[in-house]
């Protein structure tokens, strides 16, 4: 049993004729959690989204917990891997709780009520929404909102999570949150795999981080291997790499300049 | 779940059986002849044998015929039109995401009118019998629904937005070939827009029969895809994230509703507002959830026409109006008043 890890092997994906993913190979081990990090349209969130099985590759190949997830049921896929990020907005007033157990909505036999319960009652309180489960969805922030959905992804409770920017609307203590809860899945076995566009964020909570460019896998690095020689090279901004003075973590200034 | 919602459903089931009930009642007894309620009893109690039978009471000869032979078809085939087009509403509001899709958006009603007005047109009357218009009707509902959903599905897949303009483009066409059909066959107007308003007095045991076949299963269908559909109604890719065969799903509630639809209108005509209201109304009192949105649009939906056919058959006398023109005419101003209040509790 390999739990779930995901094995990503000379990925390819095109859109429109267009090849988003160029040949992208990468394998992330259960209780780890990778940022996948890199400059708007590098093809980042089609990772993900491939990785679930949601889009299909046009050549190479994705293992999830070792099986191409295309190939599974969509209520057994939805038990190995599901995806969170951005969503339309909800069209119709389900409260936080109802949105919440929808995460088990594929699933046919629940264990028990009992113990159904008290997960959808930990994944309220890991996004710290017990006060708000009966509001409607359509009356919430656009960060209480991400929160919901989080918590959704949470209570489906599968191997593997793709969080694709899990924190952008959230303010700060909920961002130190989140991040928190994310270190936590991880240290429980669970595969957490990341888009983040702040590196300082992505530094703090990944153990690894994949920069991406232009479709390919350019640097696959743990934080203490960020060089702004890296970042330099990613984004064509030049950073200078510190030491966080408290965390230890490496942590990068804002860019000075733009390079030449 | 919440328990106050679902004492509070249960109450809704609770007031929705007792309105059938009422319904049937006045269903029975209203229409040209009023026949007192105790007559109707008597004749229900008889059972369908006694319709044809003469008693020393003219007045019960004539409640038995009635009441077995026009009025019980008429109310029966009210409600399990009622409660199709209900349900289909609330599935295809879900399934696109918008308060505003109503059952004929694979455009089944104009389809249906097509098919019974070339049926007029042609003198094709007798060519299956008291079937024929039935038959051409529904043929037409379902033969669009079929071009609709061919022309918004590539690659097996349904976009839902093209599916929504085909509906709308492809109706406004086959309306303009009606109007066409209308003028070239002048000396049959009144018959063609009568058909085309929608009316509950065609019905007959046979049709009842014939759209309880589609209807049941139809129903049992779609009631089964509760779960799905609400995941649905957060949107395609949400919902397969949470593991729900969407395509599949989407083709089977497209063309379930399609049917249990077409199975109604080809016997009455479109009947306009119940598919579009009902779902909408249930739903501010219920919230989204399709197990009680579902089941309760039906019972209501089956309701609001038993009672707008009630409103159609008295309201002028002796003439019937299509209950066609009752549903558009108390139907939207009621939503017009859903909508402006539903505004205001939101700002």
């Amino acid at each position: 049993m390999n739990g779930g890890r995901v094995t990503v092997q000379d990925l390819r994906f095109k859109r429109g004729g267009r090849e988003i993913l160029k040949g992208i190979s990468f394998q992330v081990e259960p209780g780890q959690v990778a940022a996948v990090v890199g400059p708007n349209g590098a093809g980042k969130s089609t990772l993900l989204k491939v990785i679930s099985g949601y889009l299909r590759p046009a050549s190479g190949t994705v293992r999830v917990g070792g099986v191409d997830p295309v190939s599974l049921h969509p209520s057994e896929r939805s038990r190995l891997v599901t995806y969170s990020g951005d969503e339309p907005d909800p069209a119709f007033a389900f409260t936080v709780e109802e949105t919440v157990e929808m995460g088990k909505v594929a699933v046919e036999a629940p264990r028990s009520r009992v113990a159904l319960q008290a997960t959808l009652q930990a994944a309220l309180e890991a996004l710290q929404l017990t006060g708000l489960r009966d509001r409607p969805i359509t009356s919430l922030s656009s960060g209480e909102r991400q929160r919901v959905y989080l918590a959704r992804a949470v209570y489906q409770d599968p191997l593997v999570l793709l969080l694709d920017e899990p924190t952008t609307h959230l303010d700060m203590a909920y961002e130190v949150h989140v991040v928190e809860m994310i270190r936590d899945l991880a240290e429980h076995g669970k595969t957490v795999i990341t888009v983040v566009h702040d590196l300082n964020l992505a530094l703090r909570s990944a153990s690894r981080l994949l920069f991406l460019k232009d479709g390919r896998l350019r640097y696959d690095v743990a934080p203490g291997e960020v060089t702004s020689e890296v970042i330099g090279d990613i984004y064509g901004v030049e950073v200078q790499v510190a030491s966080h003075p408290v965390l230890g973590t490496p942590f990068v200034t804002p860019p000075s300049a733009r390079k030449a | 779940m919440a328990t106050h919602r679902t004492v509070r459903n249960e109450k809704l089931v609770a007031a929705g059986l007792l309105f059938l009930l009422v319904g049937l009642a006045l269903g029975l007894s209203l229409g040209s002849v009023s026949l007192p309620l105790r007559y109707v009893i008597k004749a229900l109690a008889k059972g369908p044998s006694g319709a044809g039978a003469l008693s020393a009471d003219g007045m019960e000869t004539l409640a038995d015929a009635i009441v077995w032979t026009l009025r019980f078809p008429r109310v029966l085939l009210a409600f399990i039109e009622g409660a199709g087009l209900a349900v289909a509403g609330s599935v295809m509001q879900g399934l696109f995401r918008n308060p505003m899709a109503d059952p004929y958006v694979l455009g089944v009603s104009s389809g249906a009118s097509l098919g019974a007005v070339l049926g007029i047109a042609l003198g094709l009357g007798g060519v299956f019998g008291v079937w024929s218009l039935p038959a051409l009707a529904f043929l037409g509902a379902l033969g669009t629904a079929a071009l609709v959903y061919a022309l918004s599905t590539y690659r097996k897949r349904t976009d839902t937005w093209t599916l929504l303009l085909a509906g709308i483009a492809v109706s406004s066409l086959i309306s303009s070939l009606i109007a066409f059909i209308m003028v070239i066959a002048r000396e049959r107007v009144d018959e063609i827009v009568f058909w085309t308003m929608g009316a509950l007095s065609r019905a007959s045991w046979m049709s009842v029969g014939v759209s309880l076949v589609y209807t049941v299963p139809g129903l049992f269908v779609l009631l089964r895809h509760a779960k799905a559909l609400n995941a649905l109604s957060f949107g395609e890719e949400p919902a397969f994230h949470m593991g729900v065969r969407v395509e599949p799903v989407k083709r089977t509630l497209l063309w379930t509703s399609s049917l249990v639809v077409a199975g109604g209108v080809a016997f009455t005509g479109p009947i306009g507002f119940i598919g579009l209201i009902v779902p909408h109304a249930v739903r501010l009192v219920t919230g989204p959830d399709h197990r009680w949105l579902m089941p309760l649009s039906g019972l209501f939906g089956g309701n609001a026409l038993l009672f707008a056919d009630l409103i159609a058959r008295v309201i002028a006398p002796p003439r019937e109006m299509p209950v066609g023109v009752i549903t558009a005419l108390s139907g939207a101003p009621f939503f017009l008043y859903l909508l402006a209040h539903s505004r205001r509790r939101r700002e």
